[in-house]
């Protein structure tokens, strides 16, 4: 049974304005990007929780988060990418609440998803939509978005594409395709993944952020797919306000499953960390009629040392109880 | 390719468009007769970009009914009165067969193909029933094909006899409820699934699934049933139907084989024609492959004077359908590597005065025209049939090698201008030649034509070539992240010592030196004797063949490589055919005159 997910804007703010206090306990990632602990360290000593290693990467600034996490008392959880989908879901579980007094409020985690894989994410996801059914809790996905830096060429590489996991495989119709992507730095890969899939409509999710220079970066790594012959359709979307992209995504779902001759919508969340997770809601939501597909390097990309640019922008998500459903966060 | 402009050709795949689409722009080659007039079950082979998407969807009724019939072309006409089946197209492609794989991963190895061969069977029946619904129901059109009419009495006949065979209720009393009912078995398949891969699904809810009557549709018989009764109904007692089978590369070996077992038997009113990869190895792709009895309809033009013809045709339909006056000869000109008239050597033609000057600042052709040819550059018309015959093969070579060099004041070769292709690769000649035939090729090839020419007249040379480089710049962007494991997954290491992308570039690097090299030679290396025997080169290998960048020629036993000519003016080679040297040799891993006795017989 899939649990009804509450989606609600989650107020933009500053890393130094983040209040720890909100939440019982956070998850946050100990990857390579300086990044990684920008939001641990803003949430302080209220916002202890527990820090997930990755088993391959461990360069540029790796040692030193994990150093970092445990200095702020911080568990730090070793694993494979395998063994995360079971470890969130205990996490969750863990966190969550049963019935509650009117006057508690429901209990909240943080998941920092600045550094996670979008694998972890959608598991992460996955692992809300189905808390147990007596469980309720809330989960804020915080995003730190990185200082800007010039994108890094490619190398030559072998992708890998297919649906993030069978929860997010769509339906089995075969029929004509939307697919929505998010637009980022990496060259090649939007253009290859449409030439690949042969979709009757591509709808491009170009992100907007406070920095220019990273909306012009993310037009020229992509001006062969958005001056190509299947012309997409342009969806500017504001890095800082997921909500409005979340509700926009899910618009233009609804658009092409329900016209005279429907269209299977395809997500595919390339681009910053939060499109991906606005992507995953929409389609752990719709899961019967969206897919949402992940493209992958079969080989590590390079390293990029991301700094965290100061700003918080995020998502609030809540899974109330069967008998309150509706109720707002 | 430094560029990031790596862009879609996609707009250009048949998958994609309406029937009415898919007619507007379509042009016959020869294949398509056979495919009408080839009475059995067919193969059909070609790589991606070759037209078989849609030239399948164009023996389907929806798509023939919008075939318009041009003024000087009739084969619309013929089409229609020659297809005698009701094409039924089933549109599998990688998305629908990536979906399928994710949702029966955690599967056991039994159960697997059992729900994949359920979801493909549903969806078959569906697009047959959708078939039948235009052939019965779609609204009145000047071009009717296999037209029938079918009462109400009649259809709620046909829903109710098959339903049990479809897995549709008994109470099904028309086409469309027929057909929603086959959504909804999908739709259910689908639930099925999602609630399979559940990892805390307890054993006895998973053995629940795995044994779902959903399970049990049998494909062949169910779609029997529905023409025979549909054929009784409308009096039509030979009928035949036809199933498109596309992208069935994109499935899985063991799926294809489920669908290939399915599909096999006795009815003589199914008939099945399928795509796929061009894999023309027998001993290594063929042997023991689902539909290898089918009898193969190749799509790789064999003659050079095919792809030119079948090239002008579509090229002069995409003028005309821009409202364009010109014909492609006016628009492009002649073009190519050889000159039109007969006396181009005679004094003051062109290959004279291209052998004159070239002799003048190329030591190594000067050496070659007096040591091999045995000729002065300033007396060809003294020459024997034998050194005309060497003459007219080394030409188009020397005219490419002299566009590329500049004369120093020295009188020696000091540099080259590589910021422009030579207008050599313009015109007519050339641009079928670097299409070879390819409907998306060409198709692109206009789309960034007439972005950048927009005047009544011909295409300057310059405007050609950058049209015909940034066609070839999208396919070598799409190689850089190229998704192999669609062919061969169990050959994939890793960390593969050489991506799809480097390969080609090493090999275009290669075929470039020996054209381009200090030793001028009449007959350059620019193929490749696929020699290795190596799991991740041959999967690359196919994977490039498949996408259109790589093209095998010959036998099995004696199977060449080259790239694709669109690749031409990017590695500066003549857009044909060389000597062959081994892919060992091209990339590398032995000296190239390291030959075995075998090689230099075969060279000799």
């Amino acid at each position: 049974l899939s649990r009804q997910l509450l989606i609600a804007p989650y107020p933009a703010t500053r890393l130094s304005e983040l209040d720890g206090c909100t939440y019982i306990s956070t998850v946050a990632s100990v990857g390579y990007e300086p990044r990684s602990i920008a939001i641990a360290r803003a949430l302080g000593d209220a916002g202890r929780g527990s820090a997930v290693e990755f088993s391959h990467a461990h360069v540029l600034a790796f040692e030193e988060n994990s150093d970092g996490f445990r200095e702020l008392g911080w568990e730090t959880v070793s694993g494979t990418e395998e063994e995360f989908p079971r470890w969130v879901a205990d996490f969750l579980a863990l966190n969550a609440a049963g019935e509650l007094p009117s006057s508690a409020k429901r209990p909240r985690v943080a998941v920092d998803i600045s550094s996670m894989t979008r694998t972890r994410i959608a598991a992460t996801v996955q692992a809300l939509a189905e808390l147990p059914a007596p469980l309720q809790i809330g989960v804020d996905f915080l995003y730190a978005p990185a200082a800007y830096s010039d994108p890094q060429t490619q190398p030559p590489a072998i992708l890998h594409r297919a649906p993030v996991s069978p929860y997010y495989a769509g339906d089995l119709a075969m029929g004509e395709t939307t697919v929505l992507v998010g637009l980022g730095y990496e060259q090649h890969k939007a253009a290859s993944t449409i030439e690949d899939f042969g979709p009757n409509d591509v709808v491009a999710f170009i992100p907007e952020g406070s920095d220019r220079r990273y909306l012009d970066a993310v037009l020229d790594a992509n001006s062969g797919v958005l001056e190509g012959p299947l012309a997409p359709t342009r969806e500017s979307y504001a890095v800082e306000d997921p909500f409005a992209t979340f509700r926009r995504l899910e618009a233009l779902c609804f658009d092409r499953l329900y016209r005279e001759q429907p269209q299977t919508p395809v997500l595919v969340p390339l681009g910053p960390k939060i499109f991906a997770a606005c992507c995953l809601l929409v389609g752990a939501m719709h899961r019967e009629h969206v897919a949402v597909w992940r493209v992958s390097y079969r080989r590590d990309e390079p390293p990029a040392a991301a700094q965290a640019a100061g700003e918080l922008f995020g998502l609030r998500v809540d899974v109330p109880l069967l008998s309150d459903n509706w109720s707002e966060p | 390719v430094e560029s990031a402009e790596t862009g879609v050709l996609s707009g250009y795949n048949a998958r994609s468009w309406t029937w009415s689409e898919t007619a507007a722009g379509f042009v016959a080659p020869t294949q398509y007769w056979q495919l009408i007039d080839g009475g059995g079950n067919q193969r059909l082979v070609g790589p991606r970009g070759s037209g078989k998407t849609t030239l399948l969807k164009m023996l389907c009724g929806q798509a023939l009914e919008h075939w318009k019939t041009q003024p000087v072309d009739e084969d619309a006409e013929r089409a229609r009165a020659s297809v005698n089946f009701s094409g039924v197209f089933i549109p599998a492609n990688k998305m629908w067969a990536g979906q399928v794989a994710a949702l029966t991963a955690e599967l056991s190895e039994d159960d697997r193909p059992r729900f994949g061969l359920a979801a493909f069977s549903y969806m078959a029946l569906r697009a047959l029933v959708e078939a039948a619904e235009h052939r019965a129901h779609a609204p009145v059109c000047e071009t009717p094909h296999r037209r029938v009419s079918l009462s109400e009495r009649d259809e709620a006949e046909l829903a109710n006899r098959v339903a049990e065979a479809f897995g549709a209720p008994r109470a099904s009393a028309s086409l469309r409820s027929l057909r929603l009912s086959l959504a909804e078995s999908v739709a259910s398949l689908g639930r099925m699934l999602r609630r399979a891969a559940n990892p805390s699904l307890d054993e006895h809810e998973l053995a629940t699934i795995s044994t779902a009557p959903l399970l049990d549709v049998d494909f062949y018989s169910a779609a029997g049933l529905f023409c025979q009764v549909f054929d009784d109904l409308v009096d039509e007692p030979e009928g035949a139907w036809a199933f498109m089978l596309d992208e069935l590369e994109f499935l899985p070996l063991g799926a294809r084989a489920e669908i290939a077992e399915a599909v096999q038997g006795q009815d003589p009113r199914l008939r099945f024609k399928v795509s796929l990869a061009p894999w023309t190895d027998p001993t290594r792709h063929l042997k023991g492959m689902p539909f290898n009895d089918f009898t193969p309809v190749e799509l790789i033009p064999r003659h050079r004077e095919d792809a030119h013809a079948f090239a002008n045709r579509l090229f002069a339909r995409e003028i005309a359908g821009r409202g364009r006056p010109e014909t492609p000869i006016e628009l492009l000109g002649r073009g190519g590597f050889e000159p039109a008239s007969e006396d181009t050597y005679e004094p003051g033609g062109e290959n004279a005065r291209v052998i004159s000057e070239l002799a003048q600042v190329d030591a190594s052709f000067a050496r070659w025209l007096r040591d091999q040819v045995k000729l002065d550059p300033d007396e060809l018309t003294q020459r024997s049939p034998a050194q005309y015959a060497q003459l007219r093969k080394a030409a188009p070579l020397a005219r490419l090698r002299l566009e590329f060099l500049k004369l120093g004041p020295s009188e020696k070769t000091v540099g080259r201008s590589r910021k422009r292709a030579p207008d050599l690769y313009a015109g007519m000649q050339s641009i079928w030649a670097m299409s070879e035939g390819n409907p998306r090729w060409l198709k692109a090839f206009a789309h960034e034509l007439f972005a950048r020419h927009r005047r009544t007249g011909p295409a300057p040379l310059h405007v050609q070539i950058e049209a015909a480089s940034r066609v070839a710049d999208n396919y070598l962007g799409y190689f850089r992240t190229i998704d192999a494991d669609d062919l061969t997954p169990e050959s994939i290491a890793d960390a593969p010592a050489i991506t799809p992308f480097e390969l080609i570039q090493r090999m275009g690097r290669y075929f470039q030196t020996q054209v381009e090299g200090p030793d001028f030679t009449a007959d350059p290396v620019t193929m490749a004797r696929a020699n290795m025997r190596d799991g991740w080169i041959e999967t690359i290998v196919d994977a490039l063949v498949f996408l259109g960048g790589l093209v095998r020629q010959g036998e099995p036993e004696e199977e060449t490589l080259r790239l694709a000519h669109m690749f031409a003016p990017h590695f500066h080679l003549p857009p044909r055919n060389g000597r062959s040297a081994p892919l060992t040799a091209i990339l590398g891993e032995v000296p190239a005159d390291q030959l075995s006795l075998t090689e230099e017989e075969r060279n000799s």
